[in-house]
């Protein structure tokens, strides 16, 4: 059995880290489009999905002790159907790789490095990931560790720069459109905020599982305080419709800095700096499960064979798209098998499990 | 027996291989002392062959042959003159008719501390190496060997390399049992445990672990042991040797073993519960488990004030920041996104590199040589040249390379920067650590820019986070938000709270 290296507080890291990724660059247009200046209170209704798929994958695990997610639904759905949803989860983290990385190249190349050739950004992208993963859970969780105090105080620095441009009259008028286009633009959130299934991969880790629990709801917190507030600040100074126009709306945001000492020119190519970790820390989360769900697919031991063997994937699925609306494109079906895993796969999983501790209850008495 | 003896010795090449001074180590365990004395001389002649600093001295006891063999140069003449020999000599005069053996001479007549009585050669061979002397009488199957070391030592000075401003100015020297001492004054304890280990096939040379049992985690004291006890070689020679022999990693730019010239620094590390590993012949002794944060805490922190240690602790990793990174991270900012800059700045860069004939990264890579170079010469130059060096390097080559026209000011002066930066590590080893990193970051930047210098921190990060040494993972201080492991690190928390990092080193294991 695997040693249990993990301290309740390294769940902190792994939760924000999973769900604040590349996708922050990105999400206030995306829930704008369907939102408009009411985006703001459709990232807050996504609190209640993040609670909910963080403590399912929670109680999951208590239900099912040193199993990890994938081998809880082969347990519970059967061999057969257990291996076709593992496919599934296959093809859809190692696309969600694949398509980060290459948004996340997109963005490199768009403030940072316009000339260098993507094949170039991409593979450079995926080093410290790979080498990340080939390098174990606890050295994982170290660097999420040391790293998420920098996700925290870039968020706070672009909210406290950035709110020199508000304009307070943006959010106006509220619920204009109703209650629906809110609650469709929370579904917008699911697709980031289900990387909060590394917690099914890497509960088994954990030396005290039950201190976990109240670690997953910070991490909650704070993800969804990031989108908030990064959201809600998108509208505030661009207003919905400018928003709905912009690529990169989170720096964007940073552009509207407004100093009054010229202190550094461009601020936008200094926070796509800040957000590289950033993308790099979601990604890795998402490939230490990808490693760990293949692991229980082939029934495998072959930690490299399997580790390695990824990474012309996710390379080829990040230089397929043609341009950066294709990838979203791509990345909007990405988001619909997210949306079946976490109303749909979860669910079914959650009912079986109740439904199989109930009759061994009855069968006790 | 001695012919055969012979024979077997120098049938093979014994200068050469690790397998043939195990060869001799056996062959010595399989002879014992023989009854005639002339066949214990020719022995130890044959033996000790060519080496005319081995004095064999013959004396009478009483009517009894008996001689004493010692290497000149090894031992105190005092010691072997005036309570060995004169001894011996005046026991002759004063007492009739006696038959003596070894136990009565060690008992009754010697003046010295614990003589031991030996019949095995390797022990006898090794005790006369070390600077004991021998006493063969004629007759017996037994000898002695005599405590009679007296080497020259160093007097106790200040430390060469780890100056300090308020601390105690004794410096360890090269005497394990005066370097050992020097830790039993300062930590008067019955759980200090001193461990020797000898290693090395030909030098012999003594190892000790020092630790506190009640505070050293077990695991870490086992795994220590078991690597100093795997540890077969023919020659250790300082402390450095033993290091690279039981680190973890080898292929790694970080030191995973703080080597330290100061006792209360090597004492204060064992009241946190690290071991010491003290090596004879060298003023350097080891601490390990090694963490990321002790190289970054003088010994000196420890007798300031905490604010204002805190304050220079952020200075130090501030300057671990610059020192990597900014060479470059000023190509990255040249090269590919001037725009960043205040447009003052870029017109004043743009300015002075007007008719430079080098591209940016040349000149960097041709200064950081020429700095290298520089801090080189300075180190291995007698004292009294090493500070013209300093004139001629900076000075002559950076003022006149840019009035020529070579090198950009701003390189000359991000050079110096860097270089001043990378002088505020307590540990030289460290700072060699950083110059290493620079060079790597400089590649990151020239490549990638501000992108490739990202990509390689993280890099770095991960190789960091990765570094075990001994159950302790390298960056133990800095994970799981532990308010107790973080007190030691860029702030100090303070006194008598904390005395250095005690939770630092419990490592991943509970015990």
């Amino acid at each position: 059995m695997m040693e249990k290296e993990l301290n309740g507080v390294d769940m902190l890291a792994f939760v924000v880290h999973g769900t604040v990724g590349i996708r922050l660059l990105t999400i206030p247009r995306d829930i704008v489009e369907i939102g408009s200046n009411n985006g703001w209170m459709s990232v807050a209704l996504s609190a209640v999905i993040a609670f909910y798929l963080g403590f399912s994958f929670y109680w999951l695990y208590t239900k099912h002790p040193n199993l990890n997610i994938s081998q809880i639904i082969e347990a519970n759905l059967g061999k057969k159907i257990g291996k076709i949803i593992m496919v599934a989860i296959a093809i859809y983290i190692i696309s969600t790789i694949g398509l980060s990385l290459r948004a996340f190249t997109d963005s490199v190349k768009m403030f940072l490095l316009d000339t260098t050739p993507r094949s170039v950004l991409v593979i450079l992208g995926a080093l410290p990931i790979v080498y990340g993963v080939s390098k174990g859970i606890k050295t994982l969780s170290i660097v999420l560790d040391l790293l998420l105090p920098l996700v925290i105080l870039s968020t706070i620095l672009l909210v406290v720069l950035a709110s020199t441009s508000v304009d307070l009259e943006n959010y106006r008028p509220v619920l204009h459109e109703g209650l629906m286009p809110v609650l469709k633009g929370s579904l917008q959130m699911v697709h980031p905020l289900l990387g909060i299934g590394i917690i099914g991969y890497i509960m088994p880790q954990f030396n005290e599982p039950k201190r976990v629990k109240k670690w997953i709801g910070i991490g909650v917190l704070i993800s969804i305080g990031s989108y908030l507030a990064i959201v809600t600040l998108s509208i505030l100074v661009f207003g919905s419709e400018e928003t709905k126009m912009l690529i990169w709306p989170t720096i964007s945001l940073s552009k509207a800095i407004q100093l009054e000492t010229e202190l550094f020119e461009r601020a936008e190519s200094l926070f796509m700096t800040m957000w590289i970790p950033i993308a790099f820390t979601t990604m890795v989360t998402f490939y230490y499960s990808s490693t760990l769900n293949l692991k229980v697919l082939f029934d495998s031991n072959r930690d490299h064979l399997i580790t390695y063997g990824q990474i012309p994937l996710f390379i080829l699925i990040a230089v397929l798209p043609n341009s950066v609306v294709d990838n979203y494109k791509y990345l909007g079906w990405v988001n619909l098998l997210a949306m079946f895993f976490a109303f749909i796969i979860i669910p079914l999983v959650i009912v079986i499990t109740l439904f199989k501790n109930r009759r061994v209850s009855n069968e006790k008495t | 027996m001695l012919k055969k003896f012979k024979q077997k010795l120098f049938s093979k090449n014994i200068n050469r291989s690790n397998k043939n001074t195990e060869n001799i180590v056996e062959l010595l365990k399989a002879f014992e002392v023989f009854k005639d004395i002339d066949n214990n001389v020719a022995f130890i002649q044959n033996i000790l062959t060519d080496s005319e600093d081995v004095v064999y001295r013959e004396l009478m006891l009483w009517d009894r042959k008996a001689i004493l063999i010692y290497i000149d140069g090894l031992v105190d003449r005092n010691i072997i003159e005036n309570h060995i020999i004169r001894r011996l000599q005046n026991f002759n005069e004063e007492s009739e008719n006696s038959i003596l053996t070894v136990t009565d001479v060690k008992e009754k007549i010697l003046a010295i501390s614990n003589p031991e009585i030996v019949k095995n050669y390797n022990e006898i061979i090794n005790g006369l190496l070390t600077g004991e002397s021998l006493l063969l009488i004629d007759n017996e199957q037994e000898a002695l060997t005599l405590n009679s070391q007296g080497l020259e030592k160093r007097g106790v000075e200040e430390p060469f390399a780890e100056q300090g401003l308020r601390g105690p100015r004794d410096g360890f020297i090269e005497d394990i049992d005066d370097n050992v001492a020097a830790i039993r004054k300062r930590i008067k304890d019955t759980r200090l445990k001193v461990q020797y280990h000898t290693l090395g096939q030909r030098t012999q040379t003594k190892v000790a672990l020092v630790y506190l049992n009640d505070k050293a985690p077990e695991h870490v004291v086992k795994e220590i042991e078991k690597r100093i006890q795997e540890i077969n070689v023919d020659s250790i020679v300082g402390s450095a040797s033993v290091e690279q022999l039981i680190e973890n990693h080898k292929w790694t730019v970080f030191p995973q073993v703080l080597a330290s010239e100061r006792p209360d620094r090597i004492a204060t590390s064992i009241l946190d519960g690290r071991v010491a590993i003290m090596v004879d012949g060298t003023p350097y002794n080891l601490i390990a488990p090694g963490t990321f944060a002790m190289f970054f805490n003088s010994s000196d922190d420890y007798y300031e004030r905490s604010i204002v240690t805190s304050i220079i602790r952020i200075i130090r990793y501030m300057s671990f920041l610059i020192a990597s990174t900014l060479p470059g991270l000023y190509v990255a900012l040249t090269a590919y996104h001037p725009g960043m800059l205040p447009t003052t700045l870029v017109l004043f860069i743009t300015g002075s590199r007007v008719g430079l004939p080098l591209p940016s990264v040349v000149e960097m890579l041709l200064m950081l040589f020429t700095l290298e170079i520089l801090l080189e010469a300075a180190i291995r130059l007698p004292k009294p040249i090493s500070q013209t060096v300093g004139i001629v390097g900076g000075l002559v080559i950076g003022q006149s390379a840019v009035q020529a026209g070579l090198v950009s000011p701003l390189v000359v002066i991000i050079i110096g920067f860097t270089a001043i930066t990378s002088f505020v590590f307590p540990y030289y080893t460290f700072a060699l650590t950083n110059r290493a990193l620079r060079i790597f970051f400089l590649i990151g930047g020239a490549f990638w820019g501000l992108f490739g210098i990202v990509i390689f921190w993280i890099l770095l990060i991960i190789h960091l986070a990765s570094i075990e040494s001994f159950g302790v993972r390298y960056l133990e201080d800095f994970f799981s938000f532990k308010k107790e492991k973080l007190k030691d690190t860029f702030l100090k928390d303070g006194y008598p709270s904390l005395l250095g990092n005690a939770e630092a080193i419990k490592g991943d294991k509970k015990e």
